[in-house]
């Protein structure tokens, strides 16, 4: 089919086609009130066509087996044909290998059965519910959560001679526990986003949330004021893929909708701070060996040592700024057109970790969790979160749980002066990795 | 068109699973398409066309509830989906919640929503110039870097058949204009980004004065940007009627979701009955409202009836799905509804507002005398998180408000509340409704993205935390 649609295209008269198609397998399971109260499996095929006629570009996604491909292509041509030229439109790209390439592919999941999957959810919930009542909680529940996993296979091909395909999978899992005290009740949620099958890390992920979740009983609003601020590490990693990924993007850099815009070479943020974008780590969920543009990926160094070293491309700003693509084209749809991303983006370790920061710092605001991170502002650096799951910390003793309080800030900022300390605790999910983060005079909006 | 006409027999799917030895089946059918048109810079960075097409199926077997999912249209491919949910339910065993789904009268209904003219009848290139037009009129603000104008349509046919007998057809047409505007001055930045859309055909987009309101949102940017942080702490704020309705989405909305309570993780669970909020609070879920999102049935085919989730500040009714009415003992509201034929049933908001009272906007600014605000235009969203109560959400652009008046722009703020404790805290229900809803985006959960709408009239809350930004 994929390639009938690439000859379609040509005999209808593009000049350029690609074609992208992505067929998934997945498996979910839905978690309410300490039971599985759904099971589903999902096997989607979605295609996406683009094509050009000189400069002039359009694309098509077809979620649908149901299409008569000649008169698909036909709908492509219409469109391209009612485009108007991008001056800069480089053309799909050649083949580009590069030696290097990864694992996505976990046979632990592909092999996985049904009962299988079924049974890691349950030790999953099991042993979260167990962490949390060795704490002498009177109750404790897993009330809401999923396990997806599933397989996808991913082709592109172009009529440069693009033709990659790869198979990768993907493990999700989500759960929120709620834990009942004689003095209230408290809750941790654990979320994990991966492309191999570790049990062992799950369970462990899960005991950590269960021996977290009795800590946040009661929690309030602390005073308004200016705190030291202390990210746990999945904090901080969603705070900088949030705010610093899209900055990274040579597109919007070449369109002025980031701050690193003329800054590549200069020092953006302290010494201590080094960023690579990974795609070679295995089973991360960013791990791919090629990107959607069927362009091989290797690793970069984003950020060395405080210094911005290089933007993120496609081949279509690669071309615009006369330079290659770093293998960081991705799509929002098949049919879309590919932009800049990042794969794993990991900001790498130093020293210390989150007990030694909260025994360090005088005064502090623990932050776990967070919601409303993800309407920080990449365009300025702006940081804007409301804590959900914090605690108040006075040389490393607890003084009060915290919720419902703003933090807010510039990230290069933070990043720069207010920088007090970089974890050596990496944790990797989601295709994001950051160590425990600790920040000097960050605005809190409380009382 | 290049669909091959369906010739899907949603019925032999219904016979299968009743041959299979199901309790109850019911089939989600959806032929899904948007056009994304994307003017960056002068550049069209995008034009796209997507087409969607599957079917999703949910049985019940003894309890255990099983879906599959697939675009494979095929005899074979329908009935492999069935046999797949079937199995899926079986594995459950006694781990699985055992479910039902409340009795409810069959219904059957075709519903188009009303539009004038069709956009797929409307040339491609009469959708690009206006958003070039546009383009040029926001770049000519001088202080604006850069500029995206998106353009959006969707339509969405969905049907919807059971084993109980209901057949529900059902289209949406939506369509709108965004504006995404960056200015720069002097080595600083900001961002808005706002949107129009209707549910409605091209007459909507013919309707509108699309370059004056590129123009007034890009000076709104510019200024924006010269503009001060908000010292953070709390203040009495009057919020307008573009973001009353987002607040109350998070702030109530989700909360009030009963698969969330039914799952106990909602802080109200348990509290019907209970006073939640100010006696002058009064919040609806309604899926025929003007302006907002149309949902006349959800996605199991129930019709959505005028929801009062909160009435004049005491809890009187969650949000339900046939499942969750079942197990709480409650009354649907046809409130089940899904992204896509890929996605599960959850339960979901419509329209979210407040009714209006009797405040005129001016005479609530007036009467605080001091304060902040809040303005809805360039709001990125909110979030809840039911559980712990806490919610907070973002605002565009605001003002901070001495004796009475709005003197001073100020950047865009993020605010903060808890479930139980803000809305207690509204002391003026304006009488202007406004609701409003997008096709650019909607409300996630659970890895779903449905379209919703939301408003209300302005409103007035004292103490909020406001983060500066």
């Amino acid at each position: 089919m994929l390639e009938k649609l690439l000859e379609i295209g040509i005999r209808k008269g593009l000049s350029e086609v690609e074609v992208y198609s992505i067929e998934s397998n997945i498996l979910s399971f839905t978690v309410s009130n300490n039971m599985v109260k759904e099971a589903s499996r999902s096997r989607i095929t979605n295609i996406g066509l683009r094509g050009a006629v000189g400069r002039k570009t359009g694309g098509i996604t077809l979620t649908t087996l149901n299409i008569e491909p000649e008169k698909a292509v036909s709908e492509l041509v219409g469109i391209v044909n009612s485009s108007p030229e991008d001056p800069y439109w480089p053309g799909f790209p050649p083949l580009i290998r590069r030696a290097s390439s990864t694992t996505c592919l976990d046979r632990r999941i592909t092999d996985i059965s049904d009962e299988e999957a079924l049974k890691l959810l349950l030790n999953t919930m099991e042993t979260l519910r167990s962490k949390a009542m060795e704490k002498h909680v009177e109750k404790a529940i897993v009330v809401e959560g999923s396990l997806n996993l599933g397989t996808q296979k991913i082709r592109v091909l172009n009529l440069h001679g693009v033709d990659t395909s790869s198979e990768c999978t993907f493990i999700s899992m989500w759960l929120t526990l709620s834990a009942e005290s004689p003095s209230g009740s408290s809750d941790k949620s654990m979320f994990i986003a991966k492309r191999g099958l570790d049990e062992s890390y799950i369970l462990k992920q899960a005991e950590e949330a269960g021996e977290l979740a009795t800590l946040f009983t009661n929690a309030g609003l602390v005073e308004s004021g200016v705190y030291d601020l202390i990210l746990a590490p999945e904090a901080a990693g969603l705070i900088i893929s949030t705010v610093l990924a899209p900055a990274f993007s040579a597109l919007n850099i070449l369109e002025s909708r980031s701050p690193l815009k003329d800054k590549t070479g200069k020092q953006v943020a302290s010494q201590q701070v080094s960023i690579i974008d990974d795609p070679l780590v295995p089973l991360e969920l960013g791990s791919r060996s090629f990107d959607d543009e069927g362009v091989g990926t290797y690793s970069k160094i984003v950020v060395d040592k405080g210094v911005f070293k290089q933007p993120l491309h496609s081949y279509y700003t690669a071309s615009r700024m006369s330079t290659e693509t770093t293998g960081n084209g991705f799509r929002r749809s098949p049919g879309s057109p590919v932009q800049p991303g990042v794969t794993n983006l990991i900001l790498q370790p130093v020293r210390g970790d989150l007990n030694s920061f909260i025994n360090e710092a005088g005064r502090a605001l623990v932050v776990y969790e967070m919601i409303g991170y993800w309407m920080s502002n990449p365009v300025n650096g702006v940081v804007k979160a409301t804590v959900s799951h914090g605690l108040l910390v006075e040389k490393g003793r607890v003084i009060q749980p915290v919720k419902g309080v703003v933090i807010t800030g510039n990230i290069y900022e933070w990043l720069n002066n207010g920088l007090a300390g970089v974890g050596g605790d990496l944790a990797v999910n989601n295709g994001v990795g950051s160590p425990s983060l600790w920040i000097h005079g960050v605005n809190v909006a409380g009382k | 068109m290049f669909l091959l006409e369906p010739m899907i027999d949603l019925d032999y799917i219904v016979k299968t699973g009743l041959e299979l030895g199901v309790d109850f089946i019911d089939v989600r059918y959806q032929d899904y398409y948007y056009e994304s048109l994307v003017v960056d810079n002068g550049v069209l960075r995008e034009a796209t066309a997507t087409y969607s097409s599957g079917i999703g199926v949910r049985v019940l077997v003894k309890g255990l509830m099983g879906y599959a999912s697939t675009n494979d249209l095929s005899r074979r491919g329908m009935r492999e989906a069935v046999e797949s949910a079937i199995k899926l339910a079986r594995v459950l065993g006694h781990h699985g919640m055992e479910q039902g789904l409340l009795e409810r009268p069959v219904y059957r209904d075709r519903i188009v929503s009303h539009y004038g003219l069709n956009p797929e009848n409307v040339d491609l290139s009469e959708k690009v110039e206006l958003l070039f037009d546009m383009y040029k009129a926001g770049r000519g603000v001088q202080g604006i870097s850069s500029l995206i104008i998106p353009y959006g349509y969707e339509r969405d046919h969905r049907i919807y058949v059971s084993s109980r007998g209901d057949y529900i057809d059902f289209t949406r047409r939506m369509i709108g204009v965004g504006v995404r505007a960056v200015a720069s001055v002097e080595g600083r930045y900001e961002m808005l980004w706002t949107s129009e859309s209707g549910v409605a055909g091209w007459e909507f987009i013919k309707s509108f004065n699309w370059l004056n309101y590129v123009a007034e949102n890009s000076k709104l940017v510019v200024d924006a940007v010269r503009a001060e942080h908000v010292k953070p702490g709390r203040y009495d704020i009057v919020l307008d009627n573009e973001i009353v309705g987002l607040m109350l989405h998070e702030a109530f909305g989700h909360a009030s979701e009963a698969d969330i309570v039914e799952a106990g993780g909602s802080v109200l669970g348990g509290r019907i009955g209970e006073t939640v909020a100010s006696p002058l609070v009064s919040i609806i879920d309604d899926g025929r409202v003007e302006g907002g999102v149309y949902v006349p049935y959800d996605d199991e085919g129930t019709p959505k009836l005028k929801t009062y989730t909160v009435r004049n500040g005491v809890l009187s009714s969650f949000l339900h799905s046939l499942a969750t009415a079942r197990g709480l003992g409650a009354s649907p509201t046809g409130n089940a509804r899904v992204m896509s034929f890929r996605n599960t049933l959850l339960v979901r908001q419509t329209n979210t507002y407040m009714e209006p009272r009797d405040w005129e906007p001016e005479e609530m600014i007036r009467d605080m005398g001091r304060g902040l605000y809040i303005r809805g235009k360039g709001a990125m969203g909110g979030e809840v998180n039911p559980l712990t109560g806490a919610f907070t959400f973002t605002s565009g652009p605001s003002y901070i408000v001495e004796n009475g008046e709005p003197i001073k722009l100020v950047k865009g703020v993020m605010l903060s509340g808890i479930i139980l404790e803000t809305l207690k805290n509204v002391d003026a229900v304006g009488k202007d409704l406004v609701v409003k809803t997008s096709v650019f985006g909607g409300c996630g959960k659970s890895g779903q993205m449905v379209r919703v709408g939301d408003g209300g009239p302005h409103v007035r809350v004292r103490g909020f935390t406001i983060g500066g930004g």
